[in-house]
C-alpha cells in the first residue's frame, strides 16, 4: 500500500478522533471554532507529511495544452560537450527575466570570471559567452545567475580533446616562402612535416620537421598512407611522373588522403583541379583584398588575383568582399580536394599577423584532412542527463557485438533496425558528476550527470512540453511549507490555549 | 460613608486590573507580530510584513469582544475567589447599604473591616511580567535571526557573484618557533632607520641587511632559511640550549623564504624588495627646439623639476655647442652647473639658470644641444631626452645659391622678403642721418612692400585680393562696374549675366594649390609677414625685423621640401666563371637535407594539472602516480614564477604545496587551496593556439562502405 493511504487513513482517524473529544466536551464554547482549528491542523499535518504536487501521475486524458507559463531563469541552454584544445567555448542560452531589477549572468571557471551578461528586467533575452579555455581534459565551468542574491547556480561540464597531430607531406616546384613558413607553423605546433621541393631538374631539397629520415624519392602507396594531408603546389604535381600520380589518386579516392592544391591559372586541368576551373583578372596591379573566412575578415595584398568559378559540388571555403572564391573544396571519392590561389598569405605572419594565418591555415588543413578512423563513437542523447533519470546512450561501431559499461555496469544495448552498427542502451546514473562510457573495445567516454536540482527553469519548461499541466488542478503550484507550519502552529496554539481560558 | 470609599477602592482596581491586562495583551500582539514577522523574512526577506502583521495581530488580540475589559463584577469576583475571608461576600459591598437586608448589613459590615485588612492586591502583574519578559526575548531572538539572514544573504551574493579572490595566506609559524624578529637595516642611500619585524614576510630595500632572530620553545638541532628553493642560509645558536638562532643576509632580489627547523619545512614566506628609482628629470622650459632668431635676446631661461624617492646628490646640465657647417663643423661640450647645492640631499628640487648664448662662443649659425643629467644616492644616473637651440644664420638665408638651382618654384617672392629685409636694415642704419618725416614715409612704403608680397601669397591659399589702403600704386583690380563687353555672343549668357551682378570673393580653386601642410605653413609665413607690416607701419623698423627674418626662414623651408638628398653607393658582384657557365652540369649539386625536432611546450604540461585539480575538487579518488608527477612539475613551474613575483603567486604556490603534500599522504586536498592553484595556474597560462583537427568517423561501417562503392559504379 502506497505510503499516501496509509498518511491519509491515520490522519483522517486522527481527526475523527479529535473532532469527538472536542464534541464531548462538557463546555460547548468555541465549539465551531475548536473543529475548524482540528480540521486546520491535520490537513496541514497531512499536507507537511505527503509531498502533494510532485511526481504525482496525471492521467493523459485530462491533460490539455495551455500556453506555457516559462519559468523564471534559464530558459534554454546549449554547448559542446567536448571541443578541441585551442577552439573557443560558446555558451548560447536564453534568460527569462522576471524579476523588477536586471539580472547579471555570469561564466566563471577556475576562480576567474570569464564572461558575463545583463539581462534588464521582466524580459527574455538571448545571451552568448565565448571563452577559449586553457586546460586540457576535463572541468567544471559555472554559470550563475545573480540579481540581489543568486537566483540560478549551474554547472558547465567541458572536455577539452587534446590536440591530435597531423602529417602533413609537402610537394613544392620550386622553394618558396609559402612552403617554408606553412612548414615552420605547423612543426612549431608539434605536426610532422615532410617535405620536398624541386630545386633543379631531378635535384630535391628534403625537410624533415618532427619526423625520422624516410625515402621521398619516390610517392608510394606506402608512403602516402602515413600521411593526412598532401600539399603541393600545381606545378609540383604536374611534374610528377604518372605511376605517383596515379598512387596519389588512389590514395584519395579510395583512402581519404586529403589533397591541398595551391593551383595557378596556368596549371595543366587534371583530376585535382578538374572541379576548381580559374579565371583571373585582366587587371594584374596589386590591391588590397578583403578575405572572410571563417567568419572573421583579414586583408592581404594580392597581385593579380585569380578566382575559382563556381560549380556544382565545390563548397566555397575563402572569398572576398565581393563573393569571388579564392579557396574551394570538393569531395574525390572518399577523400577531398582543396584548391586555393593564394599563395603570399606569409606575408601574414611577417606582419605579426597570426590570427589570419593561423584561421586560414586551419580551415584549409581541417577541410581537407583525412578522418581519424574510430573504433567506436558514442553519443548521448539526453541533452541534460540528470541523476536517477533514465539517459540514453548511443554506440556507433562495427563491431557485430558489442560490449560496453558504463562506470563498470554493464550496459545491455539493443541494436538499431534500420542501422545495423548502431546501438542503444539505457542508463540511470546513480551519483552526479562525470561518468564513464567504455565500449569494449577501448576508448573511455566521458559524460557528465547533472544534480537532480540542475537547470530547473529548463526541466520544469520540459515537463510543462509534455503536456503535464491538467485543467482540473494547479498541482505544479506548490504551496511553501513555511505557510502550513504556521498554520499548524496557530492551530495547534489555539487548541491549547482555548482550554486554558475561561 | 463607608461604602463610597470600598466602591472606589474596586474602582481604581478595576482599572488598574483593565490596564494591565490591555498592556499584556499588547505585549502579547507585540510578540506574535514580531514572530510572524521574523518568519516571514527568512521566507521572503522583506521587512514591510511587520506593519500589517502588528495590526492583525493586535486586532485579533483586542477587538474580540472587549475581551481586555474588566468589569466589577470580574473585581468582586477576583476578591471572592482570593480572599477566603471575604466570605464570597464582596458583592454585597457594590450594593447601596440601605438596599440591603438586614442580615446582609450585617455580613457587610464583617467583611468591611477584613477588607481594610486586605492590601491592595496586585492581579495579572505576574501575568504582565512573563508578558514584558516574552516580548523582550522574542525581540532580541529575532532580531539575532534578522541579523544572521541578512548577512546570510549578503555572504551568499559574495559568493556566488564574485569567484572567490585569491586570499591572502594567514602567516602559519612551526610550532616550535615562539617568536621572531627580523631587523631591517637599510642602506646608508635610504637614509632610513633600522627597523624590526615579528612577522616572516618581510619588504626591504633594495640591498638591505636582514637579521632573524628566531626563538624556539625548545632546542633544536638545526635552524636553517631555504631562499627560492634554490639557496640555504645556515642560522647560528646563540645561546647554549638552542633555542636562540640567528642568520643573516641581503636583501638583493624578491622572492620567498621558508625556515627549516630539523628537516621541517615551514610554510612560504615572501621576501619584497623595493628597488630604487633613477631620478625623474622634467625641463618645464625652454621646448625641446627652440629658435631664436635674428634680434632675439640670445639668452635661454632654463627651467627644471628634478625628484627622487630618497635623494639627489648632483645635477647639472651638459651643453654641446656646434658651429660652423658642413664638413667644418665644430663641437665643443661643457658642463654647466646650476649653482644649487646639493649637500641636503632633498627628494624634490626646481632648478633655474639662465643660459647666456653669447657666452658660451654661440655665433648665428650655431647650434646649443644639452641634456640635463641627475644623480641620486644610490650613484643612480639619470639623463633627460636631448634639448636645441638654434641661432639661425641670416647671412645663408640671403644665399641666392639654393635658389640659382633647377627647381626653383617661387623665386621672386622670396626675393622680394629677402629684398625687404635688406632694405630695413639699410633704413635702421640710415635712421640717425634722415629726416623723421623720411624716415616715417620709407618706413611706411617698406610696411606697403610687405603687405603686397603678403597678399601675393596669400592668392595661393585662396585669399580674397583687397584694396589697398593709403597705396595707390596697387591697381584697381575689383572695380564692380563690371563694364564688360557687350559681346552678342553673350545675349543668352545666364553665367556673364549673374557675373555682372555678383561679387566674387575667395576663389576656391585657388585653396586647392598645395597639401595641407604646405598651406599650414604658408600661412604661418602669412602671419609673420603681417606682423613685420604692422611694425614697419608703427615706423619700428627694427622691432619688425625679426618677424621679417621668420619669414624669410619659413619661406626657405618651403622651397627645400620640394628636395630629396639620395646618397651615392656602390655594388661588388663576385667576378664570374665563364668556363663553368651554362655547362648544364648537375652532378656537383648535393642534395640538401634539414631535420629538426621541437621540444614540446612547458605549458602543456600545465594544461592538464589544470585539469587534474579540478578532478581534485570532487575529491572521489586519488590522482594516479602520472597526475602527482604533473601536479609537481607545475608547482616547479609555479615556483620559478613566484621568485619573480612573489606577491602574486606565493598563495597559489603555498596552496600547491598544500595540496601535494596531502596528496602524497593520500589524503584530500583542501578545495580551498584547489580553487586559488587553479585561479594561479589558470592566469599563468597562455591562451592555447588554434590548430587543425581531423575529424573523426567510425570506420569500417559495412553500410557506408556498400553505399560508396555503389556510388562508385555509376
Amino acid at each position: 500500500m502506497p505510503l499516501h493511504y496509509i498518511v491519509l487513513i491515520i490522519c483522517l482517524l486522527l481527526l475523527v478522533f479529535l473532532c469527538r473529544k472536542e464534541w464531548m466536551r462538557a463546555n460547548r464554547k468555541r465549539l465551531t471554532a475548536r473543529l475548524l482549528a482540528s480540521l486546520l491542523a491535520v490537513v496541514s499535518l497531512a499536507y507537511l507529511i505527503l509531498p502533494i504536487g510532485k511526481g504525482r501521475p496525471v492521467t493523459p486524458a485530462k491533460t490539455v495544452l495551455q500556453p506555457t507559463d516559462t519559468p523564471n531563469g534559464i530558459a534554454a541552454i546549449y554547448w559542446p560537450r567536448q571541443i578541441n584544445a585551442g577552439s573557443a567555448l560558446q555558451v548560447q542560452g536564453l534568460f527569462n527575466n522576471k524579476e523588477n531589477h536586471p539580472v547579471k549572468l555570469l561564466l566563471s571557471g577556475f576562480n576567474e570570471r570569464l564572461d558575463s551578461a545583463t539581462i534588464p528586467a521582466q524580459q527574455q533575452q538571448s545571451f552568448i559567452f565565448n571563452t577559449r579555455p586553457k586546460h586540457a581534459g576535463r572541468a567544471l565551468y559555472s554559470l550563475t545567475a545573480v540579481a540581489k542574491d543568486t537566483i540560478e547556480k549551474e554547472t558547465i561540464p567541458l572536455e577539452v580533446l587534446p590536440v591530435k597531430p597531423l602529417k602533413v607531406l609537402l610537394l613544392a616546384a620550386a622553394p618558396d616562402f609559402e612552403h617554408k613558413f606553412l612548414a615552420g607553423w605547423l612543426s612549431q605546433n608539434g605536426y610532422m612535416v615532410a617535405a620536398r621541393t624541386a630545386i633543379s631538374k631531378n635535384k630535391y631539397s628534403y625537410t624533415y620537421l618532427d619526423t625520422t629520415r624516410f625515402p621521398l624519392e619516390q610517392l608510394t602507396p606506402a608512403l602516402l598512407d602515413a600521411f593526412d594531408v598532401l600539399v603541393a603546389d600545381a606545378a609540383a604535381l604536374a611534374a610528377l611522373n604518372a605511376r605517383e600520380l596515379a598512387a596519389i589518386r588512389t590514395q584519395v579516392a579510395d583512402k581519404g588522403l586529403g589533397l591541398l592544391v595551391k593551383t595557378d591559372s596556368g596549371a595543366a586541368r587534371n583530376f585535382y583541379n578538374q572541379p576548381f576551373p580559374l579565371t583571373a583578372l585582366a587587371d594584374k596591379s596589386e590591391r588590397p583584398v578583403t578575405l572572410q573566412l571563417a567568419g572573421t575578415n583579414a586583408m592581404l595584398r594580392m597581385e593579380a588575383p585569380v578566382y575559382i568559378t563556381s560549380t556544382p559540388g565545390t563548397q566555397a571555403l575563402v572569398t572576398d568582399a565581393q563573393q569571388h572564391i579564392l579557396a574551394g573544396s570538393s569531395l574525390y571519392g572518399s577523400g577531398k580536394l582543396v584548391n586555393t590561389t593564394l599563395h603570399n598569405t606569409y606575408s601574414w605572419l611577417l606582419a605579426g599577423n597570426r590570427e589570419s594565418y593561423q584561421n586560414l591555415w586551419l580551415l584549409l588543413l581541417q577541410k581537407a584532412a583525412r578522418t581519424r578512423p574510430q573504433t567506436a563513437q558514442w553519443f548521448i542523447g539526453t541533452a541534460l542527463p540528470r541523476v536517477r533519470m533514465p539517459v540514453t546512450l548511443r554506440l556507433e561501431t562495427s563491431t557485430p557485438q558489442p560490449m560496453a559499461t558504463v562506470n563498470g555496469a554493464r550496459l545491455s544495448l539493443a541494436q538499431d533496425a534500420v542501422l545495423p552498427f548502431q546501438w542503444q542502451g539505457t542508463y540511470w546514473p546513480t551519483q552526479a558528476g562525470w561518468q564513464e562510457a567504455v565500449a569494449a573495445t577501448g576508448d573511455t567516454c566521458h559524460w557528465y550527470a547533472f544534480d537532480e536540482n540542475a537547470w530547473q527553469p529548463i526541466a520544469a519548461r520540459e515537463q510543462q512540453r509534455q503536456g503535464s499541466i491538467t485543467a482540473t488542478g494547479a498541482d505544479t503550484a506548490t504551496l511553501p511549507k513555511i505557510y502550513v507550519v504556521i498554520v499548524l502552529l496557530l492551530a495547534l496554539t489555539f487548541l491549547w490555549v482555548e482550554e486554558k481560558m475561561v | 460613608m463607608a461604602d463610597v470609599r470600598y466602591l472606589h477602592r474596586f474602582h481604581v482596581l478595576r482599572q488598574r486590573w483593565q490596564m494591565y491586562t490591555l498592556l499584556s495583551r499588547v505585549l502579547a500582539g507585540l510578540t506574535m507580530a514580531v514572530v510572524f514577522t521574523t518568519l516571514v523574512y527568512m521566507m521572503h526577506g522583506a521587512w514591510w510584513w511587520a506593519i500589517p502583521n502588528t495590526i492583525l495581530c493586535l486586532a485579533a488580540l483586542l477587538l474580540p469582544a472587549y475581551s481586555w475589559k474588566v468589569t466589577e463584577a470580574d473585581v468582586i469576583r477576583y476578591f471572592n475567589i482570593t480572599y477566603p475571608e471575604m466570605e464570597e461576600s464582596s458583592g454585597l459591598l457594590l450594593k447601596p447599604y440601605e438596599q440591603l437586608t438586614f442580615l446582609e448589613q450585617l455580613q457587610a459590615q464583617k467583611i468591611t473591616q477584613a477588607l481594610d485588612a486586605i492590601p491592595t492586591p496586585q492581579p495579572l502583574k505576574k501575568h504582565l511580567h512573563i508578558c514584558l519578559l516574552a516580548f523582550i526575548l522574542v525581540m532580541t531572538v529575532s532580531a539575532g535571526i534578522g541579523w544572521w539572514v541578512h548577512m546570510e544573504t549578503k555572504r551568499a551574493v559574495k559568493e556566488s557573484g564574485t569567484p572567490q579572490k585569491t586570499a591572502a595566506v594567514k602567516e602559519n609559524i612551526l610550532p616550535e618557533i615562539s617568536g621572531v624578529t627580523i631587523s631591517i637595516q637599510p642602506p646608508v642611500y635610504t637614509r632610513k632607520a633600522k627597523r624590526q619585524q615579528q612577522q616572516f614576510n618581510l619588504e626591504a630595500e633594495e640591498g638591505a641587511q636582514l637579521l632573524w632572530e628566531i626563538r624556539t620553545n625548545k632546542p633544536v638541532a638545526a635552524l636553517q632559511l631555504v631562499l627560492n628553493d634554490t639557496a640555504w642560509i645556515t642560522l647560528q645558536a646563540t645561546d647554549k640550549t638552542h633555542t636562540q638562532w640567528t642568520g643573516r643576509a641581503a636583501a638583493m632580489r624578491a622572492g620567498f623564504y621558508q625556515v627549516q627547523l630539523d628537516g621541517k619545512l615551514s610554510d612560504l614566506y615572501k621576501i619584497a624588495v623595493i628597488k630604487d628609482q633613477t631620478p625623474v628629470i622634467n625641463i618645464l622650459t625652454p621646448k625641446a627646439y627652440t629658435i631664436i632668431d635674428y634680434g632675439m635676446p640670445t639668452r635661454i631661461a632654463l627651467k627644471v623639476s628634478v625628484a627622487d624617492d630618497y635623494g639627489i646628490s648632483n645635477a647639472h646640465i651638459q651643453a654641446t655647442v656646434a658651429s660652423g657647417s658642413g664638413e667644418a663643423v665644430k663641437f665643443k661640450e661643457q658642463p654647466i652647473n646650476f649653482g644649487e647645492s646639493f649637500s641636503s640631499a632633498g627628494t624634490q628640487y626646481t632648478l633655474e639658470k639662465t643660459i647666456d648664448l653669447a657666452a658660451l662662443g654661440m655665433q648665428p649659425g650655431s647650434e646649443l644641444y644639452f641634456y640635463i643629467q641627475a644623480q641620486d644616492n644610490h650613484r643612480q644616473v639619470a639623463r633627460s631626452g636631448m634639448y636645441m637651440v638654434v641661432l639661425p644664420d641670416t647671412a645663408q638665408l640671403m644665399n641666392i645659391e639654393g635658389m640659382a638651382n633647377s627647381m626653383n618654384l617661387k623665386p621672386e617672392y622670396f626675393r622680394s622678403q629677402r629684398q625687404i629685409i635688406i632694405e630695413t636694415e639699410q633704413l635702421i642704419r640710415d635712421k640717425d642721418t634722415l629726416a623723421e618725416k623720411t624716415f616715417q614715409r620709407r618706413s611706411n612704403d617698406l610696411g606697403i612692400d610687405q603687405r603686397l608680397l603678403r597678399l601675393r601669397y596669400g592668392k595661393f591659399l585662396g585669399e580674397e585680393t583687397e584694396n589697398n589702403i593709403g597705396d595707390d600704386r596697387l591697381e584697381e583690380e575689383h572695380d564692380h562696374d563690371h563694364a564688360a563687353a557687350n559681346d552678342a555672343k553673350d545675349f543668352n549668357n545666364a553665367e556673364k549675366i549673374i557675373d555682372q551682378f555678383s561679387h566674387k570673393h575667395d576663389i576656391a580653386e585657388d585653396a586647392t594649390f598645395f597639401d595641407p601642410a604646405t598651406k599650414s605653413q604658408l600661412k604661418a609665413t602669412l602671419t609673420e609677414m603681417w606682423n613685420a607690416e604692422r611694425e614697419l607701419r608703427t615706423y619700428q623698423p627694427q622691432a619688425a625685423l625679426p618677424y621679417e627674418y621668420k619669414a624669410l626662414r619659413l619661406l626657405k623651408d618651403l622651397q627645400q621640401k620640394s628636395r630629396a638628398y639620395v646618397a651615392k653607393t656602390s655594388v661588388r658582384t663576385p667576378p664570374l666563371k665563364p668556363e663553368k657557365r651554362l655547362t648544364g652540369e648537375l652532378d656537383k649539386i648535393i642534395l640538401p637535407l634539414r631535420q629538426q625536432q621541437t621540444a614540446p611546450a612547458v605549458t602543456d604540461k600545465m594544461a592538464y594539472a589544470l585539469a587534474i585539480l579540478e578532478t581534485l575538487k570532487s575529491g572521489s579518488h586519488l590522482p594516479d602516480a602520472v597526475s602527482l608527477q604533473v601536479l609537481q612539475q607545475a608547482a616547479r613551474q609555479l615556483a620559478t614564477e613566484t621568485a619573480t613575483a612573489p606577491a602574486r603567486y606565493l598563495p597559489a604556490l603555498q596552496a600547491m604545496r598544500q595540496i601535494l603534500a596531502a596528496l602524497e599522504q593520500q589524503q584530500n586536498a583542501s578545495p580551498a587551496a584547489v580553487a586559488i592553484a587553479e585561479q594561479a595556474l589558470y592566469n599563468l597560462l597562455p591562451l592555447p593556439a588554434r590548430l587543425p583537427q581531423a575529424g573523426n568517423a567510425t570506420a569500417n561501417i559495412s553500410l557506408s562502405q556498400q553505399y560508396f562503392m555503389n556510388l562508385q559504379k555509376k
